[in-house]
């Protein structure tokens, strides 16, 4: 193993030196934009700057748990609402049934979302390519479907906070929105902070070198299968904070805003938006995409649903034509085809 | 329980023949350029609500939509080729998931902004009705639509085997290169492809409207999950497999529904799918082995 780890310590040296922005050090970059916003509650205080900076804040988080799995590992998982929605309903329950604080049940979601996650990855992790996304899909709108018929978890209505917690300390729940602003912020900071170590780690180059050439990969000794785990059980408890966060912002959690398909896919938008396998990436995306979200719901809320779906649909396939890899480029995920058919004749890319 | 077990079986039968005819079409276009069409159940949907509204606003009867649906589909299909599928073809595997996932959003929440998010059925059918035979009740339209649906999967096999067409789509499938040199042109070959695989969901669309309550969200990822399953059950090896496997998914849903919980009948329909998915490719406990 000494000649890959010697292999692996220049390529971190290498990588290290990589950012979206070449001239300035990626860790100034992030320090900066964390700072700045620090400010943004003290801007405005209207109702849809607050919300929407809540949002972007958390979905920052949201988007690098899945840039873990899908942008680093290069593993297209349709699935992560799943992860998400059990990590929200953990917290929840805990504090609705049992009185648990959600300071614990914070926690406690991130770990049964990781144990969800680790459970999907032993099952799904053989599968390759389109077929992972199929199976991943699947788990998470088979998920929904027993979530939607579980009187336990309040069926399809979900679960509402009392009313009377609100402002408590203990029920994690504020009167002030700002305050909510500096949760979601240390959230987006923390998980930044994570990605930017990851990058630059052991597993984050064993990760990009699963997503480059998986055979390849696994004749050096690298085992994808373990490796994918790992960082399925990083990616999952990630995601299920952020949805226990989710569930303390609404104060009520239910199937259809944390399973359905949409759910799915906006994670993916995100990363995708910004750029897969980058620290930056997630920040753009959700910085891009949130705003976009709030802004078309509000205007064309009412006789026009579904519109806001047309735009962010067309912006996805315009995407996969013209920017696979996102707005920050750095390599191709899985860009290699020649892996796909190793019985076909398919020596090198066509240029027709 | 048991006593509704024949009827179920029968519904099984009915509805797996469509769903094997929609899946045929999914099927094709896998295996000819190995790319996943997430947006299959959608496409699916333009047919159903090209029958419905032309039916609520023109009176027009479903069956006389079947060439219009058809023809509109392979257009459809043929098109989303040459404009979206081929700059995808040779980039980065995500891109061609969230391709046609893109598409599946544009044209779902399309049709939603258009028509609404209401549930549609067809007032009058000509062919609305049922009868009793043994006890066990069957609906005119859900035959029809099985028939039409045997009919349409032979002519599909037909082509496929028969015609030039399909000899070219086929040699396209064994191998690009060969095809190239032997003069085929692949893009168009590929586009018929795509033509072909849409058009069976023209007909299959058309056919189910008739009984089938139709809602834009709730109804396209049915005919989607079913169709992945019936191919990951029925294999991408040609038109036949995916049909054989459409009849066990409606199988599995309808036996389910009747013997243990009819409010989980998709739940059965993903579990085959991700234990078809992984038992194909590896062996369902094969991930002990590293």
């Amino acid at each position: 193993m000494s000649g890959l780890e010697q292999h692996v310590r220049e390529s971190v040296a290498k990588i290290g030196r990589q950012t979206g922005l070449r001239s300035v050090p990626l860790s100034y970059v992030i320090l900066a934009f964390f700072a700045a916003t620090l400010a943004i509650p003290s801007l405005s205080t209207s109702y849809f700057f607050l919300n929407t900076a809540i949002y972007a804040f958390l979905f920052i988080g949201l988007g690098h748990s899945w840039n873990v799995i899908g942008g680093y590992a290069g593993q297209i998982s349709l699935g992560h609402a799943a992860m998400f929605a059990i990590g929200g309903y953990t917290t929840a329950v805990l504090f609705i049934f049992y009185d648990v604080t959600p300071y614990v049940g914070l926690v406690a979601g991130g770990l049964l979302a990781a144990v969800a996650g680790l459970a999907l990855g032993a099952i799904t992790f053989r599968l390759r390519y389109h077929y992972f996304s199929i199976a991943t899909l699947a788990a998470s709108l088979g998920m929904s479907i027993v979530f939607l018929r579980w009187d336990w978890i309040g069926g399809a209505v979900g679960l509402e906070y009392p009313l009377a917690e609100i402002g408590n300390a203990y029920a994690f729940a504020f009167r002030d929105r700002r305050l909510y602003f500096y949760v979601m912020w240390a959230f987006a900071l923390a998980t930044t902070l994570f990605v930017y170590r990851l990058h630059t780690s052991k597993l984050g180059i064993y990760l990009r070198a699963i997503d480059m050439d998986q055979e390849l990969a696994e004749n050096a000794g690298i085992s994808a299968f373990w490796y994918k785990m790992y960082a399925m059980g990083l990616s999952s408890f990630i995601a299920g904070v952020g949805g226990g966060l989710f569930a303390q912002y609404l104060l009520y959690i239910d199937p259809q805003t944390t399973l359905k398909l949409i759910r799915n896919v906006e994670f993916v938008l995100i990363a995708v938006i910004g750029g897969l396998g980058t620290v930056l990436g997630p920040i753009v995306g959700a910085l891009i995409y949130i705003p976009t979200r709030e802004y078309t719901r509000t205007i064309l809320s009412g006789s026009h649903t579904g519109l806001d779906w047309v735009i962010f649909g067309t912006i996805l396939v315009l995407l996969s034509i013209y920017k696979p890899n996102g707005l920050i480029e750095r390599r191709p995920v899985i860009g290699d085809r020649t892996g796909r058919k190793p019985n076909s004749s398919e020596g090198e890319s066509d240029d027709n | 329980m048991l006593s509704i077990l024949p009827s179920a079986i029968v519904d099984g039968i009915l509805i797996g023949l469509t769903y094997g005819l929609v899946a045929a079409g999914l099927g094709l276009i896998w295996g000819v350029m190995d790319i996943v069409n997430f947006a299959h159940g959608e496409h699916m949907l333009i047919a159903m609500y090209v029958t419905l509204l032309t039916a609520a606003e023109l009176n027009v009867d479903p069956l006389l939509l079947l060439p219009v649906n058809v023809v509109l589909m392979f257009l459809i299909g043929y098109a989303t080729y040459f404009l979206v599928i081929k700059r995808v073809m040779d980039g980065p595997v995500l891109g061609q998931v969230l391709c046609t996932f893109g598409l599946l959003l544009v044209i779902r929440y399309g049709i939603m902004y258009a028509a609404g998010p209401t549930t549609r059925t067809i007032d009058d059918f000509v062919f609305a009705g049922s009868t009793t035979v043994f006890g066990i009740s069957i609906s005119f339209p859900e035959v029809l639509t099985a028939l039409v649906s045997i009919v349409t999967v032979a002519a599909l096999y037909v082509l496929l085997q028969k015609t030039e067409t399909g000899k070219a789509i086929r040699a396209t499938a064994q191998d690009k290169q060969a095809a190239q040199v032997l003069g085929i042109e692949t893009d168009r070959v590929y586009a018929v492809a795509w033509g072909i695989g849409l058009a069976a969901t023209g007909v299959a669309g058309t056919m189910v409207a008739t009984f089938f309550p139709v809602q834009p969200e709730a109804t396209p990822v049915v005919w989607t999950i079913a169709s992945f399953a019936a191919v990951a059950l029925g294999g991408l090896g040609g038109i036949l497999g995916p049909v054989a496997g459409g009849v066990v998914i409606g199988l599995v849903e309808n036996i389910g529904a009747a013997v243990l919980d009819s409010s989980y009948r998709q739940l059965y329909v993903y579990l085959v799918l991700i234990g078809a998915l992984i038992y194909q490719r590896e062996g369902i406990l094969n991930w002990v082995n590293s």
